[in-house]
């Protein structure tokens, strides 16, 4: 895992990506406990260039001479699979601007908010991704009113309302 | 095609590829997966709890600092 990081932090330090911050269920397991199968998300934000497939090149490359075994669209840095996500969305740029900076084995790296992670669970949503966020609410580890607030924002409230009446309203 | 729909359809294309290997594991591989991810875990709500714990004192001294001017 700090093999990752490692190499995120490098790709940044490179230039090769503006910034990037850890989210899926690794982000997730910086703040619940939750049973899921090891893979990393990153999050990044690609320096500025016409072309997508110019500014991915780089990175891959780069994460290959820093030890990753590229395999199709994902990196392996021995038994942590490493998945290269874009800014595709509003609601991902301001997740990777607003992340919080931990270090970890000392590693320094960026994970996202709770409520991010939340709402984009929820505007990802698959029954797995609901449930991260019952976890979330069910373990104390989201406000509720902040995470009203952002999903508002982002037009989420019908998804935020499935999750509570199916009884993750425990935190307000 | 636009940077953004570029961006989607790259988004699209990493998680059907990492949901091809996820599925390639075996049963067993799937549990020691699990287990290393319950340990990562374990130690990152560490981090999280230092992260915030400093985050904490750094604006408690910030605060005491504009105080004394």
């Amino acid at each position: 895992m700090k093999a990752v990081l490692s190499a995120l932090n490098q790709l940044v330090v490179l230039g090769v990506i503006e910034q990037y911050a850890i989210g899926g269920a690794v982000g997730a397991a910086f703040y619940i406990q939750a049973m899921q199968t090891e893979d990393v998300d990153a999050f990044v934000v690609v320096a500025s260039q016409s072309s997508l497939l110019v500014s991915l090149g780089p990175i891959y490359e780069e994460l290959r001479k820093l030890g990753g075994q590229v395999e199709r669209e994902y990196v392996r840095f021995d038994a942590w699979p490493l998945q290269i996500l874009t800014d595709a969305k509003p609601l991902v740029s301001e997740a990777i601007r607003e992340a919080l900076d931990v270090e970890f084995e000392g590693a320094p790296t960026r994970v996202f908010r709770p409520e991010h992670l939340c709402a984009i669970a929820l505007d990802t949503g698959r029954a797995k991704d609901y449930a991260r966020v019952t976890m979330f609410l069910e373990q104390g580890e989201v406000a509720l009113e902040r995470l009203e607030r952002l999903v508002e924002r982002y037009g989420l409230q019908n998804r935020l309302l499935r999750v509570l009446s199916a009884g993750g309203s425990m935190n307000r | 095609m636009d940077l953004s729909d570029e961006k989607t359809e790259f988004n699209a294309r990493a998680k059907a590829s990492m949901l091809v290997y996820l599925k390639s594991k075996s049963w067993e591989e799937k549990v020691r997966s699990i287990e290393r991810m319950n340990q990562m875990g374990l130690k990152a709500r560490e981090a999280m709890r230092e992260a915030r714990a400093k985050a904490v004192t750094g604006e408690q001294n910030r605060i005491a600092v504009d105080i004394q001017k």
